[in-house]
C-alpha cells in the first residue's frame, strides 16, 4: 500500500537518511525515535507538506510527488497546533475543508464528534490541546483515508479515550483496506496496537519490519560482563552495573552460554538499547 | 466546477476577516473604527459617511487577509499549482470586493451630489492600488526577517512599500473628503500615479515568484 524507497530530506542541518520502507494495507506502523530524530519531518513527507531530495514515496503505486493530488486523497492526517480556522465552529471547519475530499461525509464526522465527545457547533479555538487532536482525527477519518497519519497523539489523550483511541485505529484497520502510522513515544501503544515498526535516530532508520521479526532478530542476555564480552561481534549495546551486566545482543542460531539469562526485548528495551547505542 | 471554486473563494475571503483574530488585528480594528467614526462624523454624518468607508475598508481588507494559505490548505488533496491558481483567484476577490463596494458607495455619493466624478475616479485608483499592494505583500510572515525571502526580488522593500502605501491611501482618504476641482483633480492623480505606478509595475512582475513561494509549504515553513 504505501512504499518509501530511499528517501531523503535535507532541512537546515538535519538529513533524514534514506528511508525505505513498504506497508501493507490492514496495518499499524508504530514510528519512533528520540526528540529530534525525524519523526515529525517524516510526517511531514508523507503528508505530502514537504518534498523528498532524493527517493520517492507511492500511496497504491500513485507517486506522492507526480500525482499530489491523487495521492493527498488517500491520507489523512493528525499534526500538533491548530490545524483548522481557530474562530470557526468544528462542524464548518470540517466542510469548509471536507470539500476538498471526494469521501468526506458531513455524517461521518457528526458521527465521529459524537463519539469522541466533540458538539459541531463549539468553536475550534476554545478546544484544549487533546480535543484539538480528536477533532483532527474525527476530521481526518470522516474523508476515509487509506492511510492514516498520526503524529504522538495518544499522550495528549484521558486514559478513558485512549481505550476508544486504541479501537478506533483497530477497526480502521480491519478492513485490510486501511492502515495507520502512529508516531510515538509511548512504547505502551506499540505494544497494544502496532504490527510494524520504524525505528529512527538521527534521520537514519535503524529497525523496520514486523514487530515479531524485528524483536525475533535481537535478544537482551544478562549475565557476567566476561561472558557477554564474548559474544563480540554480536553487541548492539553493552551496559554494565553493580549487579551485572545486560546487552543488546544479534540473535543467531548460535546458541547462549548456559549462564547467561536471555530474553526477547520488549519494545521498551529495544529503544533504550538502540538508543543508548553508538 | 471553477464557478463552484470561485464561489468559494468568495465565501473564504468574508471567513478570512475572522481568521486568527489576534490582539494585533483586534487593534487595527480599533483604530480603523475611531478613524472612521472622527472622519464620517467629523465631516458630518449625513453627508460624507458613505464616502468615508471605501479607503478604510479597503485597507483593513487588505490586512485582514493574508496572502499564505490557512494551514489546512496545505494538507488537502491540492497540487502546488492548485494553491497558486487559488492565491490568484483569492487576490481578484481581494481586489473586486472593495472596489465594488467603493463603487457602488461613490456611485450613490455621486448622484445625491455630495461627491464629484474626480472624487470618484481617485477613490477608485487609491482602493486599487492599497487593495493590490496589500493583497500581494501583507502577510505575518513579513515581520520575520528570514521570511522575506518569499518576496523575491522585493525582499528588502516590503516594509518601506507597505509604509509608502498606507501614507499616500490616509493622505488621499483626505482629499477625497473634500470637493475637487479639475486642476486639483489632475495635479493629484498625476502625484498618486508618480508615487503608486511604479510601485503596482514593481509589486505585480514578482507576483508570480512570490504566490508561487506562498503556494509552498516548505518554504514558509523553513524561514
Amino acid at each position: 500500500m504505501l512504499t518509501m524507497e530511499g528517501v531523503s530530506k535535507r532541512r537546515n542541518t538535519f538529513l533524514l537518511d534514506h528511508i525505505s520502507i513498504e506497508l501493507p494495507g490492514g496495518y499499524i506502523m508504530g514510528l519512533i525515535g528520540e526528540n529530534g530524530a525525524g519523526k515529525t519531518t517524516l510526517l511531514e513527507l508523507l503528508a505530502g507538506l514537504l518534498s523528498a531530495d532524493d527517493g520517492e514515496i507511492r500511496l497504491d503505486g500513485i507517486s506522492l510527488a507526480e500525482e499530489e493530488e491523487a495521492a493527498k486523497q488517500e491520507i489523512g492526517t493528525v499534526l500538533h497546533g491548530d490545524m483548522f480556522e481557530v474562530s470557526d465552529t468544528l462542524l464548518r471547519n470540517g466542510n469548509r475543508y471536507g470539500r476538498f475530499y471526494r469521501n468526506y461525509e458531513e455524517s461521518s464526522l457528526k458521527e465521529r464528534m459524537a463519539q469522541f465527545g466533540l458538539s459541531g457547533g463549539e468553536k475550534y479555538g476554545r478546544l484544549s490541546k487533546g480535543e484539538k487532536l480528536k477533532y483532527a482525527m474525527a476530521f481526518a477519518l470522516s474523508h476515509k483515508p487509506r492511510l492514516l497519519l498520526l503524529d504522538e497523539p495518544a499522550a495528549n489523550f484521558d486514559k478513558e479515550f485512549r481505550e476508544i483511541f486504541m479501537k478506533v485505529l483497530r477497526d480502521y484497520v480491519a478492513d485490510g483496506e486501511h492502515s495507520v502510522i502512529l508516531s510515538t513515544h509511548l512504547t505502551t501503544d506499540i505494544d497494544m496496537l502496532a504490527d510494524y515498526l520504524l525505528f529512527i535516530k538521527g534521520g537514519r532508520q535503524l529497525l523496520y519490519g514486523d514487530i515479531e521479526s524485528v524483536r525475533e532478530r535481537y535478544r537482551v542476555a544478562a549475565g557476567e560482563e566476561y561472558k557477554l564480552k564474548l559474544l563480540k561481534d554480536r553487541i548492539i549495546h553493552m551496559e554494565s552495573g553493580e549487579f551485572g551486566s545486560r546487552a543488546l545482543v544479534l540473535n543467531s542460531k548460535k546458541p547462549f552460554d548456559p549462564a547467561l539469562r536471555v530474553w526477547e526485548p520488549s519494545i521498551e528495551e529495544l529503544m533504550y538499547f538502540m538508543i543508548s547505542g553508538s | 466546477m471553477r464557478e463552484k471554486q470561485n464561489w468559494q473563494v468568495i465565501k473564504d475571503y468574508f471567513l478570512g476577516f475572522f481568521r486568527d483574530f489576534n490582539p494585533m488585528r483586534l487593534s487595527l480594528l480599533i483604530v480603523w473604527l475611531y478613524l472612521w467614526v472622527m472622519f464620517s462624523f467629523g465631516f458630518g454624518p449625513k453627508q460624507n459617511w458613505l464616502m468615508a468607508m471605501p479607503i478604510p475598508f479597503a485597507m483593513l481588507s487588505g490586512i485582514f487577509h493574508n496572502v499564505s494559505l490557512p494551514f489546512m490548505m496545505y494538507l488537502v488533496p491540492f497540487s502546488r499549482e492548485q494553491r497558486e491558481a487559488y492565491i490568484r483567484r483569492y487576490l481578484y476577490v481581494k481586489v473586486s470586493i472593495p472596489m465594488l463596494f467603493a463603487g457602488l458607495c461613490d456611485i450613490a455619493e455621486v448622484f445625491w451630489g455630495h461627491m464629484s466624478a474626480y472624487g470618484l475616479v481617485l477613490q477608485l485608483v487609491t482602493v486599487f492600488s492599497v487593495t493590490y499592494i496589500c493583497g500581494i505583500l501583507c502577510d505575518g510572515v513579513m515581520r520575520e526577517a528570514a521570511g522575506r525571502k518569499v518576496y523575491g526580488n522585493l525582499k528588502s522593500f516590503v516594509g518601506a512599500i507597505l509604509a509608502v502605501c498606507q501614507i499616500c491611501t490616509a493622505a488621499l482618504f483626505a482629499i477625497c473628503m473634500n470637493p475637487i476641482n479639475v486642476v486639483e483633480f489632475w495635479v493629484i492623480f498625476l502625484i498618486e500615479m508618480a508615487v503608486m505606478l511604479p510601485i503596482l509595475v514593481g509589486v505585480g512582475r514578482e507576483w508570480k515568484t512570490i504566490r508561487r513561494n506562498f503556494a509552498d509549504y516548505e518554504m514558509l515553513s523553513s524561514m
